[in-house]
């Protein structure tokens, strides 16, 4: 039996290779636990396949949580850490602070040498003047200027602190690349969640015969290599959905989509492009850049729990106040007297009145009804606002990168995503929505189909030579392969721009970077050299089971409006819309006028 | 108000998103790191009156003085531009700030009617003057600047004279471009989106709710008069410069209205360090959001209720022919402080002590190389500082703090594009003002340079020192140091503006001032 299995926030949930749900309540102080509770409640045995999609990292680092971890800098940057980016998070609102440094300032450290631009050395590295680090660190982090080029310093510095016995993480392992904040952090938020996640995954090694982890770039990778590089697994539960939309999406005619998932406090969207989603350089999260390939989703902070106010110029708004799992929407009747989304979906006969929700039992109109009247809001005002926020968020991965949505279906999945999608499908011109059959356990199921991949990224400045560049791509190509199999097949690319700038883009052959910087920037500079600054490679494995072939469950054609509730998701039809079965048991709503 | 609360949020959030996604293109586009790195633009959406509708979030020296651009280019070309056409001004006397910053404006048309307009401003890193980076610290008069264009219709006759009188007119091509296609994207939503709701005048009701929201932060105040003041340290590098010019202000709060009376600032003097009255505006705007609502729309109508009294021939609101290049990056900080400081005394719980008060602008610029074939250079950047303590938190420490919020350049990429090395990079231990919350510290920063090089500094907060407030103490003054070939016992203290010449291996150090504390420590 081979499954996926997704901790999310309130429930864990297991997709099965003969499509099966098991839905457990989440146990956030051990997720194991749950994961464990999941598979004695599907009742087969040990999984021979378990691959798996993990909060830990995330929550981890949301909370200010991991090991303390000294850092070790060229001597002069040592605060580089804490200035960041010299900008504030917020113009106007002077509370709003940058995230506290990942490094304390006690426990961050300068040696002496010096690398110059090119990588080469103007000032050896003084061995002997090491700095004294803390016995109780659980690890450094040793991140000098220039390693990106020539990693001979770092090693150095390692090297004599490896032999005092600490474990130490070099940036030019971690993020070999340019621009040393994001390098620095990246490199500490590993080397903090290392301990954490170790031992996390490995209280999962034991679950099943193979165990594989979720990364953020949505590839399945080996416990081991997760627990080497937890800052990949950042993202590691939204990837799985994301993965699973774009698979549903191609095999229902729709190769370009944009996934929607909207859940209890926020949203998440990704566009997808000839089936496979767009892929991101670096993610932004809690305030920290995190310089790993990921997928490129786009988060905003609204969903179900949102909360809807009347603001004092007497606009509705809706969050960024979200009433969260405790209390939660006033329909739970757990406490909860401001509305939110979900009470003015139950209101507006979105949510069917009766129907039992697992954990919650029936939802509660009366209380949600209220909250409503007393905010002096109408459920319909609600809807209408969040859905224009949704529509921002579509047009945010698309238009605003001149992409078309007119010629993308939407993929709806997520607690709020099928009751929302047809709004945001009309605002767009969206010719389609699609609800992926088990749409509340979708990352599940992309996780059960994944394929397991790597990527591996090197700084370059050895100029535009294709014979060397093929040279160098194709060993930076062997060293990923090595890392996932020989069967793996090797995709290569370079992060291109024109001199002078200072962005880059990722193409996969310098020919082909003018027409990319044409598409994405709008113009091209024939008589500008071209530099490359970074090489790519990425080795993938296809997952031994095809999402498509999970056996699907009937659905029936329905017409709007109208609301088909299903055990985990419910679906709103609005008027106009008709739902009707397609590939793969998913619903393809379209326009009926 | 005709829209109900939905239908106006719901328009709110999409002049928004087209706002933001100009500010995507303008940033994704552009060609110098200015822009792409630091970010140094800004995108807005104005109605067809010229009322400031909508705009992203970026600079907010940029913000608040955009209005009076997009008025100028009305005035002066309203009446012969059509679909498709551009507007280009950079010009302070003609509703600019100081010569770097370009605006452009361009008029959006509903079946030949005219519906509202796109504008976006970027500072372009050189427009020649006398000094690398158009902001000499020595000029006198705005003609030894750089280029100033008055508000015209942008042909390419005028690009070609805007990009000739750069020192890097490849990298100004690159951003124009991308300015333009900003707007052209702004131009092409707006006219869809107005199209969507059948007309313009809805628009009026968004510049209305910010008229509504402001007025309910300001009756939140309590009425009364409440006057700061404090100083610019000097004009310039001459020694008759080397003077402080008091910067006053009364804020008087009567209901739902305010005003900011600049009267009792000093006049206007020969030097760089005069601020035009948008920069004045844009600086109230700032400071009147920070102490009430940030969450209060920048739109025209959010300054309906506020009156701003700026004498002219004053420093805050200089007279042609001045010089205006730090009016813009110093002034708008002191118009802040003094604003904020008035206004802690109407909300003492929600106005911090004073930030660092200056953006510590450093510009360096090299000639061609003939022998190495590498074209002429010129860099910018500004240095964060620390923030003021704020009531029950202190500062936070090297940080943009008020007029600006650029990003650094990272240290690798300055490295690798251009013969500068930066020695050192890190916060001035104890340079915070004492306070039961302490300011934040300032930053220490050495720059080598590889090469001869023309290094400018525009710098405030050397003499005078960030307030403290509620009994916490001034934060530390700023310092410019020169370190011939390197060596610090050769280390000379560089005054708070100058022009000077530098040889490969010398080292600028400047060390930026610290936050006020707020509370007897």
């Amino acid at each position: 039996m081979q499954v996926g299995i997704d901790t999310g926030g309130t429930f864990t949930d297991l997709v099965s290779d003969d499509g099966r749900v098991v839905k457990v309540p989440s146990t956030p102080d051990d997720p194991a636990r749950a994961v464990a509770t999941a598979i004695d409640t599907l009742g087969a045995g040990r999984p021979s396949w378990l691959a798996h999609g993990t909060t830990v990292a995330t929550n981890a680092l949301l909370q200010g949580r991991g090991a303390p971890v000294a850092l070790v800098t060229t001597r002069g940057f040592a605060d580089v850490i804490e200035i960041a980016r010299q900008a504030r998070p917020s113009l106007y609102d002077i509370w709003h602070d940058r995230p506290p440094p990942l490094v304390p300032r006690e426990l961050r450290f300068e040696v002496g040498g010096r690398l110059d631009a090119q990588g080469h050395e103007l000032e050896p590295v003084d061995a002997a003047a090491m700095p004294e680090i803390p016995r109780d660190v659980a690890a450094v982090a040793v991140c000098l200027l220039h390693a990106d080029l020539n990693p001979a310093h770092e090693r150095l510095v390692a090297e004599v602190l490896r032999i005092q016995g600490f474990d130490v993480t070099c940036s030019h392992e971690v993020s070999p690349e340019f621009r040393e904040y994001e390098r620095t952090v990246t490199t500490v938020a590993n080397a903090r969640l290392r301990p954490l996640c170790r031992d996390y995954l490995a209280s999962l090694a034991s679950l099943a015969d193979e165990v594989l982890v979720m990364t953020s770039a949505g590839g399945l990778v080996p416990l081991a290599d997760g627990a080497d590089l937890p800052a990949a697994l950042l993202l590691s539960g939204p990837a799985g959905g994301v993965r699973a939309a774009a698979a549903v999406a191609a095999a229902c005619g729709f190769p370009d989509a944009v996934s929607f998932d909207m859940g209890g406090t926020s949203t998440d969207v990704c566009l997808v492009r000839g089936g496979a989603p767009e892929p991101a350089p670096t993610r932004v999260i809690a305030g920290y850049p995190i310089r790993l390939p990921a997928l490129d989703v786009h988060t905003i902070g609204a969903g179900g729990g949102s909360i809807a106010r009347i603001d004092p110029g007497g606009a509705l708004v809706v969050g960024p106040e979200s009433a969260g799992a405790d209390p939660g929407p006033a329909c739970y009747g757990h406490g909860g007297t401001r509305p939110t989304v979900t009470d003015a979906d139950l209101v507006a006969e979105r949510i069917p009145r009766g129907h039992p929700f697992p954990g919650l039992g029936r939802l509660d109109v009366v209380a949600a009804r209220r909250a409503l009247d007393e905010a002096g809001v109408s459920a319909e005002g609600v809807i209408t606002v969040v859905d224009a926020a949704m529509e921002q968020a579509v047009r945010a991965v698309t238009v605003a990168r001149g992409v078309d949505p007119r010629d993308l279906a939407l993929v709806a999945f997520g607690g709020a995503g099928p009751l929302h999608a047809c709004a945001v499908a009309d605002a767009l011109g969206m010719p389609a929505v699609i609800v992926p059959p088990r749409a509340g356990v979708l990352s599940a199921v992309g996780l059960l189909g994944s394929p397991r991949r790597r990527e591996l990224v090197r700084s370059w400045t050895g100029g535009t030579d294709p014979a060397l560049l093929a040279t160098a791509l194709q060993s930076l190509g062997h060293e990923a392969r090595r890392q996932v199999g020989d069967d793996a097949t090797v995709e290569t690319a370079l992060d291109c721009r024109y001199r002078g700038q200072s962005h880059e883009i990722t193409v996969a052959s310098v020919d082909a970077f003018p027409a990319a910087h044409d598409e994405r920037n709008g113009y091209v500079r024939p008589d500008t050299p071209v530099e490359v600054v970074a090489l790519r490679a990425r080795a993938s494995t296809p997952s031994p089971r095809s999402l498509t072939d999970l056996p699907a469950r009937p659905r029936a054609t329905v017409t709007g409006p109208a609301v088909a509730a299903e055990s985990d998701c419910t679906v709103y039809v609005p008027a106009g819309w008709r739902a009707e079965p397609g590939p793969v048991g998913a619903w393809i709503l379209r326009r009926t006028a | 108000m005709s829209l109900d609360a939905a239908s106006l949020q719901v328009l709110i959030a999409r002049c928004t998103g087209i706002a933001e996604e100009m500010g995507a293109v303008l940033q994704r586009g552009a060609f110098s790191p200015n822009i792409k790195e630091r970010a140094d633009c800004s995108a807005a959406l104005f109605t067809a009156s010229g009322e400031l509708l909508v705009q992203a979030e970026h600079i907010p020296v940029h913000l608040g003085s955009m209005p009076a651009a997009v008025a100028a280019a009305i005035a002066a070309c309203g009446g012969r531009v059509g679909p498709g056409d551009q507007i280009i001004a950079n010009d302070p006397y003609a509703g600019g700030t100081h010569l770097n910053d370009v605006t452009l404006v361009a008029p959006a048309y509903v079946d030949g009617v005219p519906v509202g307009w796109a504008a976006n401003r970027a500072h372009h890193a050189d427009l020649g003057g006398t000094a690398p980076g158009s902001m000499p610290p020595d000029a006198l008069e705005i003609h030894e600047e750089g280029l100033r264009l008055p508000p015209v219709v942008l042909d390419d006759e005028v690009q070609e004279r805007f990009v000739t009188s750069s020192r890097t007119p490849e990298e100004r091509r690159g951003d124009l471009a991308a300015q333009v296609g900003a707007n052209a994207i702004g131009v092409a939503r707006l006219e869809e989106l107005v199209r969507r709701i059948g007309g313009s005048g809805a628009l009026e009701e968004v510049v209305a709710y910010g008229e509504r929201r402001m007025r309910a932060a300001l009756h939140a105040l309590p009425d009364g008069v409440y006057s700061f003041s404090d100083l610019v340290d000097s004009v310039g590098p001459r020694p008759s410069q080397q003077l402080p010019t008091v910067v006053f202000v009364t804020v008087t709060i009567t209901g739902d209205t305010a005003t900011f009376d600049f009267t009792g600032t000093g006049a206007q003097r020969p030097g760089n360090v005069n601020a035009v009255e948008a920069v004045t505006v844009s600086a109230v705007a700032f400071a009147i959001r920070c102490a009430t609502d940030p969450t209060i729309p920048a739109n025209g109508g959010a300054m309906r209720p506020v009156t701003v009294i700026a004498p002219s021939g004053t420093i805050v609101a200089a007279e042609f022919p001045a010089a205006v290049g730090a009016g813009n990056v110093e002034v708008s900080q002191r118009v802040a402080d003094v604003c904020l400081g008035a206004l802690a005394q109407a909300a003492p719980d929600r106005v911090g002590a004073a930030g660092q008060g200056t953006m510590n602008n450093v510009l360096l610029g090299g000639a061609a190389d003939p022998r190495t074939g590498e074209p002429a250079w010129v860099y910018y950047e500004t240095i964060g500082g620390g923030q003021g303590g704020r009531p029950g938190r202190a500062g936070m420490s090297g940080v943009h703090t008020a007029m600006t919020n650029t990003r650094d350049t990272p240290v690798e990429a300055l490295e690798r594009s251009l013969p500068v090395r930066v020695r050192r990079y890190t916060l001035r231990r104890g340079s915070g003002g004492e306070g039961a919350y302490p300011g934040g510290e300032g930053i220490e920063r050495d720059l080598e340079v590889l090469g001869p090089t023309t290094l400018s500094l525009i710098t405030e907060r050397r003499s005078s020192r960030p307030y403290g407030l509620a009994g916490g103490e001034p934060g530390a003054t700023g310092e410019n140091w020169l370190l011939p070939g390197g060596d610090e016992t050769a280390a000379r203290p560089l005054p708070d503006k100058i022009s000077v010449e530098l040889a490969p291996g010398d080292v600028v150090r400047i060390r930026t001032p610290g936050g006020g504390g707020w509370g007897a420590p």
